[in-house]
């Protein structure tokens, strides 16, 4: 086991250094002068001059990446073009709201999707079974964004049971909790709906699998067969697509933070690719997507934990 | 060639073409009994329908502003679907927004399905390129969902067309894996041995022999990702990272109606409930095309 984590967090330095990679080549690619943004419309020539010397904008592509790395290894993922604050300080007070965004849908989807998968999976081809599948196929299809627009124009404004957008209360408190409420369904019925068909689908497998006819044949009561042998097992595989679909869930938030107007990760990014500042944007994706890849090597690592036949030796 | 052996290869290529026939005919016969699957086709069909004919079937241009008419609701003389806080028919609108949705799915399905089926192809055949394509492939599925689309459009800048680049990007890493699972499987049959101890060439193999046998998991994929493409596309202009004012795209048209919520809810819930359609149609197809083709297969 231990050899494994290291050997799996081996694989995530390298697979960190790749993205990071990616991620700074794409926006150093991009049209577009930064010391001429930085400068304004007023710089004169030998003004942007200066500011490129300064930023080493001048420097061959592979020294400014070493530059940048040896920054983000510090924590220091440079500053806005736009507002001149340093990129991790403004990621640092806004993603508190993202992760409370990403946590409170992921357990919206978790208890719908695995609770309608078993009921669906239980009660096979009964109208519950029917209206739960096309309810799930019709969450996959519902644009989030739209999702999230509806449940305010009903929730907020037409019965004014919840408040209409922002996230400003700590998430422990009854406001704070009433603020979540519409962004955690927003964002978590297309999770709740992936997570229901695969709950249903491993359910059916294990139900019919012999060692439940097994424990059936034994005399073993009907629920302890259900709660106790069939569900550990089915749930091995519905892991997997939870743990994958929090990093979706990470990712996400992007547009559930714009619906809503909350102050995440997610909107800074926005407003930083809209206004082309490039550091923003770079420090912003660096850290969703290692989050991504740091989440996934978890949930690897769990799975193993809870199904011994599965090994990576 | 002898005459007698002509006939015969004639022959047996006449029942090649007959096995395709008999494989495209049985999967649609099992296609055609899932209703769900029916209903997919049905919307897309309409969807086609209204980009086909667009201009024929609306009275009212989509972009041409008429502030008399702002805000009108659903059911409006004139204006069945209502109009928008410009005055535009929202009908007009929403028929050539299928069209939008449709070309950007297409095309981004596509160009996605081009790159990825030659990764997979290569990556599959090849063993010495495997290991270099397969680390490529697993840094892009570092990006959660749209966070590649968004990173590729924050590089080109937005618009529609950067939208349709970007979703196809986004779709090679999974195109490519699907595609190299089914090589490594197809590789190994001995028809394929047969054809290299025959002096067939590498490309010869991958395109005439491998590729057809790999199009069962590309066609349900295919499938599936217009529901993604334009799904994405739509959250993309809503994010006002795609199409532009006036472009009447569905996502764009619900960023729109987001200010005019309490006024006029129509302009918000008209295109989302087009876009909705759509996508679960392309969703509820592809699940049958699997189960029609084959319910094991792995989708990456």
């Amino acid at each position: 086991m231990v050899g494994l984590i290291i050997r799996r967090m081996l694989q995530l330095v390298v697979l960190l250094i790749g993205i990071s990679f990616i991620v700074f080549m794409s926006m150093h690619l991009s049209p577009g002068d930064p010391a001429s943004i930085i400068g304004g419309p007023t710089a004169t020539e030998s003004d942007i001059e200066a500011i490129r010397n300064n930023l080493g904008l001048n420097d061959p592509v592979l020294v400014q990446y070493a530059n940048y790395m040896t920054g983000v290894v510090q924590g220091d993922l440079g500053f806005s073009y736009q507002t001149k604050q340093s990129v991790s300080e403004a990621i640092i007070t806004r993603f508190p709201n993202t992760l409370n965004l990403a946590i409170a849908s992921m357990i919206v989807a978790v208890v719908i999707g695995v609770t309608a998968g078993i009921i669906s999976a239980l009660k096979q081809n009964s109208w519950i079974d029917v209206s739960s599948t096309v309810v799930s196929l019709a969450g996959i299809s519902i644009p989030n964004f739209w999702l999230g627009t509806v449940l305010i124009l009903v929730f907020s404004v037409g019965l004014q049971w919840l408040p209409v957008g922002g996230l400003s209360e700590p998430f422990w408190t009854i406001e704070g909790m009433k603020q979540l409420i519409l962004p955690a369904i927003t964002l978590g019925t297309g999770s709740a709906a992936m997570i229901a068909r695969m709950s249903r689908s491993t359910m059916l497998e294990v139900i019919r699998a012999d060692f439940v006819r097994t424990a059936r044949a034994k005399g073993v009561k009907e629920k302890t067969v259900i709660w106790v042998h069939a569900l550990r097992n089915a749930m091995i595989p519905v892991i997997t697509v939870i743990g994958l679909n929090f990093g979706f869930l990470l990712g996400g938030t992007i547009i559930t933070e714009q619906v809503f107007a909350i102050n995440g990760v997610g909107r800074l990014m926005i407003e930083a690719i809209a206004a082309r500042d490039f550091p923003m944007v770079q420090g912003s994706v660096l850290l969703v997507a290692a989050l991504f890849v740091l989440v996934n090597l978890i949930v690897d690592l769990i799975y193993s934990v809870i199904d011994p036949r599965i090994s990576y030796d | 060639m002898p005459a007698s052996e002509a006939v015969a290869t004639q022959s047996k290529l006449g029942k090649q073409t007959e096995g395709k026939q008999k494989v495209i005919v049985v999967t649609l016969k099992k296609l055609l009994k899932n209703r769900l699957a029916v209903f997919g086709l049905f919307i897309i069909f309409i969807q086609i329908l209204m980009a086909v004919f667009a201009p024929w079937i609306t009275h009212y241009s989509p972009v041409t502003q008429s502030l008399v008419n702002s805000e009108l609701p659903v059911g409006s003389e004139n204006h069945w679907l209502g109009t928008d806080n410009y005055g535009r028919d929202m009908w007009s609108r929403i028929v050539f927004g299928a069209r939008i949705s449709l070309v950007v799915g297409l095309v981004s399905v596509i160009l996605g399905l081009t790159g990825g089926i030659a990764l997979g192809l290569i990556s599959g055949y090849f063993r010495k390129l495997d290991g270099w394509i397969m680390r490529f492939v697993d840094l892009l599925f570092a990006f959660p969902g749209i966070l590649l689309a968004m990173l590729i459009i924050a590089m080109l800048g937005t618009s529609l067309v950067n939208v349709m680049i970007a979703i196809s990007i986004w779709s090679i890493p999974t195109c490519a894996r699907i595609v190299r699972g089914s090589v490594l499987s197809v590789k190994k049959q001995e028809y394929i041995v047969a054809m290299k101890s025959l002096g067939a060439g590498n490309s010869r193999i991958l395109i005439k022999h491998i590729l057809p046998n790999c199009m069962a998991p590309i066609i349900v994929f295919a499938t599936m990702r217009m529901a993604t493409a334009i799904l994405s596309t739509s959250a993309l202009s809503f994010l006002g990272l795609g199409a532009q004012p006036p472009t009447p795209e569905w996502g764009a048209m619900i960023a729109a109606g987001q200010d005019y919520m309490w006024t006029s809810p129509h302009m918000t819930i008209v295109p989302g409930i087009a876009i909705m359609l759509v996508v679960f149609a392309f969703n509820v197809l592809g699940d049958g095309l699997r189960d029609a083709l084959d319910p094991n297969m792995d989708l990456g």
